[in-house]
C-alpha cells in the first residue's frame, strides 16, 4: 500500500506541471484574454465595467450593445475556433501517431476552404453569396458548414491515402509530404477559382488568412455544437489514443480496433476543423502547436490533454485576434497572420526535432 | 604595306562601329520614347491598334475619341463598361480578364501599342513587350491625381498630346464647376465603401474615389496617409467613425451590410438616421477611375446629396 502511494507520488513529481496548476493558469490566461478582447476596440471607453454591467444590468446603451452584439461574440468565436483547431490537432496527432499532424498541414483546412471558396466565388453558378443557402448542382441547397465538412473530408482523406496510412506503412515524413503536396494543389485550385471572379478577390484574400473580426452570435451558434461533438470524440477516444501511442501492435493486442479508432477520430476532425473553417477561414498552426505545448506542460495522457488542449487553443486564438487588431489599428487585419507568425517558426523547430526513420 | 593594311583594318572597324551606332538612332527616329512606371519604351508616332488592359485606360482613349482594338473586359463584354463610355467606342475585341489577359488574343490583334497596369501586369510586361511596345501606368492603384497624370502620358503615347491636354483642361474646369455647386459651408463627412458578402472596405481620403470627392468639397470620414487608401472595417469601426454620408459600391447582391441592418447598433449611425446611405453604380465608382468616370461620379454625388 505504501509502495503504491510512493510510486504515484514519484510519477507526479516527474510530471512537468501539476494538472491543477496547468489548468488554473490556462484558465486565468483565457479569462484575461477574453476581458482584453472585449475591452480593446475602435470605440473607446468600453472597459471591464461595461463588460460586467452589460451582463448583470443591461440597459441597451450603445456601449452595452457594442459589448453584447459585437465584442462578446467575437471573443467567444475566437475561443471556440481556437478550441476546435486544438482538438483537431490533438486528434490528428493521436490517430496518425505523427507529431507534425494538424489540419493546416494535412490538407483538411485547404480542402474545406477550397470547397467554401468554390461555392462563394460562384463557380457553381451561385451569383449571390448568401451564406445560408448555397445551391449545388445535384445536391440542392447547402449551408456553408456542410460544404466545409465535405471539403475537409476530401482534403483529409486524400492525404490519408497518399501518405500511406491506409496501407499500414506510416512514415511521418511521407505523410507530411503528401499533406504539403495536397494542400498546395488544393490552394492553387482555389486561386484558379478566385481568378475567375475578379470582383471579390480582396474579400477572399482576407478570408484566406482566417479571421474572426466580423462575427456575430450566429457564427457562435454555428460552431458551438461541433465543438461539443469534438470534445465528445476526444473523451470517447482518450484511452484508445493512449494505447495507440504505445504502438499499433499494443493497441491491437489490447483489443482495440485501429480502423474504428481512426474512422471515429477522422469524423471528429472533419467536424471541428470544417466548422472552424466555415466561420473563420483556414487559420493555420493553432492545431499544430497547441497539442505540443500541452504535452510539454502536463505529459502525454490524452484523458488530461483533451481538456487542456482546447483551453490553450482558445487562449492562443483569443490573444492572436487581439494582436491582429494592432497591425492596422483601428482597422482590421486577419488574426490568421498572427497565428502564422507565431506558429511558422515553431513548425520549423518541430521538423528539426522529428527524427526521420 | 603592313602599316597600310593596319590603317584599313582600323577604318573598317570604325565604319562598323558607326554603322552599329546608327541602327538604334534610325529606329528612334521612327517613334518616340515614352517614360512610364517601368522605364522607357519606344512607341510608334501614331499608333493605330491599341490594346488596353485596365478600365481607366479605356476611359482615357474614349476621352480623345479613340477606340482600342482590344480591351481586357473581364469576359463581360459591353456590360463591363459604363454605358457613357461604351457608347463612345466603335468595335473592339475582348482580350480576357484584366487580372489575366489572354496573350494569344492580344498578339492576334497585331497591336502597335499596349497599355498595361502597374499592379496587375508587372509580371507579364516582358511577354507584352514581345508582342508590341508596352507602357505601364498606374490605373488600378493610383489616386485621382495619379490617374489624371497617366492621361497625359497616354496622350503623348497616342501622339495626341494637344488633344489630350485640351481634354484634361476641360476636365479640370468641369470638376471646378461641380465643386462650385457644393456650398463652402458643407461640413458633412462622406465614406465611399466597397461591400461584399462578408466584408466592408472603406475608400479613405487617399483613395481614388476619396480624393475625387474631396476635390469637389466632400471631406472623407477617414483621413488616410498616402499609400494607405483602403480600410477593412467592422460595424464597430463604422460606429466609431460615424460618417454623415455613406456611398455603397456593392460587389454582390447580398452584402455584409444586410447582416448589420438587423443589429440595433445600425440605427445609431448618423447616415442611417438621416437616410444618407446611397447605393451607387459599382462599375462606375469602383472600377473606371478615369476622367469621364470622374465627371459622372462627381455629378452623381452632388445629385444624391442636394
Amino acid at each position: 500500500m505504501a509502495n503504491t502511494t510512493n510510486s504515484v507520488s514519484t510519477r507526479r513529481v516527474s510530471r512537468r506541471l501539476p494538472y491543477l496548476k496547468a489548468f488554473v493558469i490556462s484558465f486565468l490566461l483565457l479569462i484575461i484574454g477574453l476581458l482584453l478582447s472585449t475591452t480593446i476596440g475602435a470605440v473607446e471607453g468600453i472597459n471591464a465595467k461595461v463588460f460586467f454591467l452589460s451582463l448583470v444590468q443591461y440597459d441597451g446603451s450603445i456601449e452595452h450593445l457594442i459589448m453584447r452584439t459585437l465584442r462578446m461574440p467575437r471573443a467567444a468565436l475566437g475561443a471556440l475556433v481556437g478550441a476546435n483547431l486544438a482538438i483537431a490537432g490533438l486528434l490528428m496527432q493521436g490517430i496518425s501517431r505523427n507529431p507534425l499532424a494538424s489540419p493546416g498541414i494535412f490538407g483538411v483546412n485547404a480542402g474545406a476552404s477550397l470547397f467554401v471558396a468554390l461555392t462563394f466565388t460562384g463557380v457553381y453558378g451561385a451569383a449571390a453569396t448568401d451564406a445560408s443557402s448555397i445551391t449545388l448542382p445535384f445536391v440542392g441547397p447547402l449551408g456553408i458548414v456542410p460544404v466545409a465538412f465535405l471539403g475537409a473530408a476530401f482534403g483529409g482523406v486524400l492525404v490519408y491515402f497518399l501518405g500511406g496510412v491506409a496501407s499500414g506503412r506510416v512514415n511521418p515524413v511521407r505523410l507530411v509530404l503528401a499533406g504539403v503536396a495536397v494542400s498546395t494543389l488544393l490552394a492553387s485550385l482555389m486561386k484558379g477559382a478566385i481568378i475567375l471572379r475578379d470582383d471579390q478577390t480582396d474579400s477572399i484574400v482576407f478570408w484566406l488568412a482566417g479571421a474572426v473580426d466580423g462575427s456575430d452570435w450566429n457564427d457562435v451558434r454555428t460552431i458551438l455544437p461541433w465543438t461539443i461533438v469534438g470534445l465528445g470524440t476526444t473523451v470517447y477516444l482518450a484511452v484508445s489514443l493512449n494505447l495507440l501511442a504505445l504502438g499499433e501492435d499494443v493497441a491491437v493486442g489490447l483489443g482495440r480496433n485501429i480502423h474504428v479508432i481512426r474512422a471515429i477520430g477522422g469524423l471528429g476532425i472533419i467536424c471541428v476543423a470544417g466548422s472552424a473553417v466555415a466561420v473563420a477561414g483556414p487559420i493555420t498552426f493553432v492545431g499544430l502547436i497547441v497539442p505540443h505545448i500541452c504535452r510539454r506542460l502536463i505529459g502525454v495522457d490524452h484523458r488530461v490533454l483533451l481538456a487542456l488542449a482546447p483551453l490553450l487553443g482558445a487562449t492562443m486564438m483569443v490573444y492572436s485576434d487581439i494582436l491582429a487588431r494592432f497591425i492596422a489599428y483601428p482597422f482590421e487585419s486577419p488574426a490568421g497572420i498572427v497565428t502564422a507568425l507565431v506558429g511558422g517558426p515553431y513548425f520549423l523547430y518541430l521538423t528539426q526535432r522529428t527524427r526521420i526513420d | 604595306m603592313s602599316r597600310k593594311k593596319y590603317f584599313f583594318k582600323r577604318l573598317s572597324i570604325l565604319g562598323l562601329i558607326s554603322f552599329l551606332v546608327a541602327i538604334p538612332l534610325t529606329s528612334v527616329q521612327a517613334g518616340k520614347v515614352i517614360k512610364h512606371e517601368m522605364g522607357e519604351t519606344t512607341v510608334p508616332d501614331n499608333p493605330q491598334r491599341i490594346v488596353v488592359l485596365e478600365f481607366s485606360f479605356v476611359d482615357a482613349l474614349a476621352a480623345v475619341g479613340i477606340t482600342p482594338v482590344g480591351v481586357a473586359d473581364d469576359n463581360k463584354g459591353e456590360g463591363a463598361l459604363i454605358p457613357e463610355i461604351a457608347s463612345k467606342l466603335g468595335e473592339w475585341t475582348p482580350v480576357g480578364a484584366r487580372k489575366q489577359p489572354s496573350l494569344e488574343v492580344v498578339s492576334s490583334l497585331n497591336p502597335d501599342l499596349i497599355i498595361a497596369d502597374l499592379k496587375r501586369h508587372e509580371a507579364i510586361v516582358g511577354e507584352l513587350n514581345g508582342i508590341a511596345p508596352t507602357i505601364v501606368l498606374r490605373g488600378l492603384q493610383g489616386t485621382y491625381e495619379d490617374n489624371v497624370a497617366s492621361m497625359s502620358v497616354i496622350g503623348e503615347a497616342l501622339g495626341l498630346s494637344d488633344q489630350m491636354e485640351k481634354r484634361i483642361a476641360e476636365h479640370r474646369s468641369t470638376i471646378e464647376a461641380l465643386a462650385a455647386k457644393v456650398p463652402a459651408s458643407e461640413s458633412r463627412t462622406v465614406l465611399p465603401a466597397v461591400v461584399w458578402a462578408d466584408g466592408f472596405n472603406a475608400h479613405a481620403s487617399s483613395s481614388y474615389t476619396g480624393e475625387l470627392l474631396e476635390k469637389i468639397g466632400f471631406k472623407n470620414a477617414i483621413q488616410s496617409a498616402p499609400g494607405k487608401p483602403y480600410a477593412t472595417m467592422t460595424l464597430e469601426n463604422l460606429i466609431a467613425i460615424d460618417p454623415d454620408v455613406i456611398f455603397l459600391m456593392k460587389y454582390s447582391d447580398v452584402t455584409i451590410v444586410d447582416g448589420w441592418k438587423s443589429n440595433p447598433l445600425w440605427n445609431v449611425l448618423k447616415a442611417v438616421k438621416n437616410n444618407q446611405i446611397h447605393v451607387v453604380r459599382t462599375t462606375l465608382w469602383a472600377k473606371f477611375r478615369g476622367m469621364i468616370a470622374a465627371e459622372i461620379i462627381a455629378a452623381d454625388a452632388i445629385k444624391l446629396l442636394y
